[in-house]
């Protein structure tokens, strides 16, 4: 363990816990703050790596990307307006929890499961980053495809009581998703001549439109002088051994996911919330709970975002290639200090990559110590009356979206989003849908047209190696499980 | 903390190009800049070029006149031209200026796309960096060099699947013209992104994909990839011993990146922006900088610049019009 | 207006959306020359879902129109459906004079400030005016502070 303690020594240094804290604080606000997120947290703190050693400026961009998964879910358990896509699945059951049962305890069980989620991406990084790599790239096209396709199935689990209004929902996300130019023939596709649409409706203004506008006109009619919470009591934070014993599984089950998906560059955490959420109320003992504030439902989707915070390195380090946004950003900090990221990096920055191996555990520690710091401030959002919290959340999210394109176009397709969706959600449509299957519609459509360019065609290519065999053989599995048995649980389901 | 970090950066960088910026001061052109000067950058904050020309933009700023402060904004999208609108679209003060690649200006305005019909549409300060992209293999490929690979190509017509990071774009049209011109047949397959692409290769899904010289360094020294041919025009030094095309009797590709303005900007105000631009770009410092970023420092004045886009946009139209897309 | 009247509206809304899209794609899909050796194109998938849309819309509302519960034929009530209508209003005049006059920080002050005092109005109009005014001037300070300085975000 003699590189272990040299590492540790050129870890612990002043410098790289301020640029891990400074990270933290920036990342977790950021992806709280709704619209703006983890990505813009770190393209803003990007310049700043220039100037610092690289181990002190890639550090920092790590626990921002680790915070801001975090962050993220504090204004979607809060609010119900989740501050990344990531945090998406989380609404469902936070946000119920955070109303009917106690806020400080869902941030906690986020909080927890997040921090978890986190170490269990990093120790994947450590142990397994190179073979986890190389079997990374035994998934291709075709597999990428099959499973976008889980993943619409794991809608179903979301689907609320009216099945053809759920079905329209998963219709007009999948819809939402082609618009833009088509990455594959150069043509545009209802973009209806606006440049704006070219590269596709903005996923902030979507979001932001879809949850938080929403959202807040909803807030609106629940009453403007009067707070969430007015009981203090409620805003305690401390969780029992035997709820952190409850959690255990679908926080594993999670970590497992996130991490999973994570190695798949352009999956990333953003399907992979959905996939543990739906993953964990199967395996779970009380499934009837999902959907109204139930703990395993916020820690499940809460780790697996973690987790492929770490994931998405992993073939970032090993092959070169960023698994996720925010990681694409982070190799504009290696990039300018002249490393280059790939099969060369183990040997040529040993201290390094190590650096950054425990480092990474490090700002996932960071982040579970200022989160339990701000936990309690952050929750007290709750007691400041809707008048308020209504008017500056609605400016925030303004500033969000501007930030993120400096299109005014998206801040008046997100107008025009929150109002038809909180029309819809008063109609009993389910908004989850809609964003699991705008994320999902370009890893289905896309994979699928590419596999069949690349195999001229024939439709073998979907069965042709044993992952895509294998993937196939789940899909089926899946469709028959549900038609058999999951239909009498999904009718009890909130409209999410 | 942010402004903080920053200035000592300013502060520092000042004192070391202080020779450079007594030499290269242009006479000033009457008080130009009086206000910030707006740089519109084509990507968003974070992405590749992005951070190139935030790096670059304060060495522009030391070597204007006045004090010279320039605000960077991100118009990212629609392959540049938003942000190529945005500088079209502005008044000709000398106040907005913009960064471009040649798709914004000599593709995407023969698609029908644009609402400026083409480069000549602009006043030109300068070109600042080149870029060079190689057609890569897999370390075990069949193709041991880029002959190999067209005369198999020639016997299997359409069975050569070769990788590109979208279409009509720098890799997209260079490839047809590439098909064209060895009487070759390839299957284009397109990704989103040339880390797509350099993934989809390593995993054996396509027979070659075309990438950026910087993306497959690590990959060509260990051995699991090995480019083959140099698509572009300048040839990075650590990758001089792969072939070009034009040293195979191919005519090459170019990549290029400049600044450009708004038509009908003052003569004086675009000398001024171009000789700051030329005194950039050859400190030592920036030069360093830019260097260990593997980025080709490739300065062009306006006249040159303009030979360059001229040439490009016409082999362009050419191939667009043989495909039957021109607009 | 009616739950059953606003099902109506909203199916018909999703039926035009889907038809117009629909229109949208195949103009320019016929743009569409490279790369469709395998049949699959630009529109395929669009197609699909702009049918499948139109088809459950219709399905939704023929469900809408034969169902006799009498939740349907209640009045759809909205409450503080007028602040609704307010907020909305003044965030699109918001935006529209942060595009047209570019004045970032000014609109949002504005803005801040009216939707609290009139969201407060029940306490006063004086006095919701001033919590307004001086929690929005706090909160644009502190807007300013963080993208303006901090993090340099031009507005």
């Amino acid at each position: 363990m003699e590189t272990l303690g040299h590492d540790l020594i050129n870890l612990f240094t002043i410098t790289n816990m301020l640029c891990i804290l400074l990270g933290t604080l920036v990342g977790m606000v950021f992806g709280a703050l709704p619209g703006l997120g983890t990505v813009i947290a770190v393209a803003l703190l990007l310049p700043v790596t220039f100037t610092l050693p690289p181990l002190a400026g890639i550090l920092m961009l790590l626990a921002t990307y680790q915070a801001g998964e975090y962050g993220g879910s504090i204004s979607a358990i809060l609010l119900g307006v989740p501050g990344t896509p990531q945090a998406a699945a989380t609404v469902i059951d936070g946000h119920p929890m955070a109303m009917n049962d106690s806020p400080g305890k869902a941030l906690s069980y986020s909080l927890l499961s997040s921090s978890v989620g986190g170490i269990f991406g990093g120790l994947v990084l450590i142990f397994v980053s190179v073979p986890l790599a190389k079997f990374a790239l035994n998934f291709g096209s075709p597999e990428y495809f099959l499973l976008g396709v889980i993943g619409l199935l794991t809608v179903a689990l979301l689907s609320g009581r009216d099945k053809i209004k759920s079905m329209i929902s998963v219709v007009l996300g999948l819809m939402a998703g082609t618009v833009g130019v088509d990455a594959l023939t150069g043509v545009d596709r209802a973009t209806f001549g606006q440049p704006e649409l070219m590269d596709g409706i903005n996923l902030v203004a979507l979001l932001v439109g879809i949850f938080a506008i929403s959202e807040l006109l909803s807030m609106i009619s629940k009453g403007l002088n009067i707070s969430y919470v007015a009981d203090y009591d409620r805003l305690k934070t401390g969780l029992t051994i035997e709820e952190m014993k409850g959690v255990a599984k679908p926080t594993m089950i999670g970590s497992l996911i996130g991490a999973g998906t994570g190695i798949l560059p352009g999956i990333g955490g953003g399907a992979a919330c959905w996939f543990a959420y739906a993953v964990a109320s199967k395996f779970s003992k009380n499934p009837g709970a999902f959907g109204r504030g139930s703990a395993e439902g916020i820690t499940a989707p809460e780790s697996s975002n973690n987790a492929s915070a770490g994931g998405a390195l992993v073939p970032f380090l090993a092959l070169g290639i960023p698994g996720s946004a925010a990681v694409a950003i982070i190799m504009g900090a290696f990039v300018m200090h002249g490393i280059q990221p790939g099969p060369g990096v183990f040997a040529a920055e040993r201290d390094l990559v190590y650096g950054i191996f425990y480092g990474f555990i490090v700002t996932t520690v960071a982040m579970y110590l200022v989160g339990r710091l701000l936990t309690p401030m952050f929750a007290r959002v709750l007691v400041v009356p809707n008048s308020f919290l209504v008017a500056i959340v609605l400016v925030l999210c303004l500033i969000g979206i501007y930030a993120s394109k400096a299109a005014f176009f998206d801040l008046w397709l997100a107008l025009a989003i929150g109002v038809l969706f909180y029309i819809l959600k008063r109609l009993e449509y389910s908004v989850s849908s809609v964003i699991i299957a705008y994320v999902l519609a370009p890893i289905i459509e896309e994979n699928f047209r590419r596999s069949l360019n690349l195999s001229n065609g024939s439709y073998d290519i979907f069965v042709s190696g044993p992952y895509s065999i294998l993937l196939v053989m789940m899909i089926f599995g899946a469709l028959t499980a549900s038609i058999h048995g999951g239909i009498k649980r999904r009718q009890n389901l909130e409209p999410y | 903390m942010v402004k903080l970090l920053q200035g000592v950066k300013r502060g520092t960088a000042v004192l070391a190009s202080l020779a450079v910026l007594g030499g290269a001061s242009p006479l000033a052109a009457e008080g130009y800049p009086e206000k910030p000067i707006t740089w519109i950058v084509p990507d968003g904050a974070g992405g590749g070029l992005d951070s190139i020309v935030r790096t670059i933009s304060p060495y522009v700023a030391r070597n204007l006149p006045n004090d010279a402060n320039i605000v960077l904004k991100n118009l990212p999208g629609a392959t540049q031209t938003i942000a190529v609108s945005a500088v079209h679209d502005a008044t000709p003060d000398g106040y907005t200026i913009g960064q471009a690649s040649v798709a914004p200006l000599t593709i995407m305005p023969h698609l029908g796309k644009t609402s400026y019909a083409g480069y000549e549409d602009f006043d030109l300060i300068a070109n600042v960096f080149d870029a060079a992209h190689y057609m890569v293999v897999s370390g075990d490929s069949q193709f041991e060099t880029f002959e190999d690979l067209l005369t198999y190509a020639k016997a299997h017509p359409g069975e050569v699947k070769v990788g590109i990071d979208g279409v009509f774009n720098a890799q997209h049209l260079p490839l047809l013209g590439l098909e064209q011109a060895a009487e070759i047949n390839l299957n284009e397959i397109t990704y989103q992104s040339s880390a797509e692409t350099k993934k989809a290769l390593l995993g054996g899904e396509i027979d070659a994909g075309i990438m950026p010289s910087h993306i497959i360094i690590s990959e060509y020294e260990s051995g699991s990839l090995r480019p083959v041919v140099d698509v572009m025009e300048v040839k990075p030094d650590y990758l001089a011993e792969i072939p070009s095309l034009a040293d195979l009797g191919f005519t090459p590709s170019q990549l290029f990146v400049g600044v450009i303005a708004p038509k009908g900007t003052p003569q004086d105000i675009r000398d001024t922006l171009t000789a700051a631009i030329d005194a950039a770009l050859r400190d030592p410092e920036l030069i360093e900088t830019l260097a260990t970023r593997k980025v080709l420092v490739n300065y062009n004045d306006p006249q040159e610049y303009a030979n360059r886009l001229e040439q490009l946009n016409s082999i362009n139209r050419q191939i667009l019009s043989d495909f039957g897309v021109l607009k | 207006m009616t739950w059953r009247s606003l099902n109506i509206l909203i199916s018909t809304v999703l039926v035009l959306g889907g038809a117009s899209y629909a229109v949208a794609i195949n103009r320019s899909a016929s743009d569409a020359i490279f790369f469709s050796s395998a049949g699959i194109g630009p529109a395929y998938f669009p197609n699909i879902l702009a049918v499948l849309l139109v088809a459950l819309s219709v399905i939704t509302l023929v469900k809408n129109l034969r169902d006799p519960s009498p939740e349907l034929a209640s009045k759809v009530t909205t409450v503080n459906s007028i602040y609704i209508v307010a907020t909305l209003v003044l965030a699109a005049a918001a935006i529209a004079a942060w595009q047209f006059t570019g004045y970032f920080y000014p609109v949002v002050f504005i803005l801040l400030a009216l939707l609290i005092a009139i969201f407060r109005a029940e306490f006063g109009a004086m006095r919701s005016l001033g919590v307004g005014v001086v929690t929005s001037a706090a909160t644009t300070l502190f807007i300013y502070a963080l993208f303006g300085r901090i993090l340099q975000i031009s507005f």
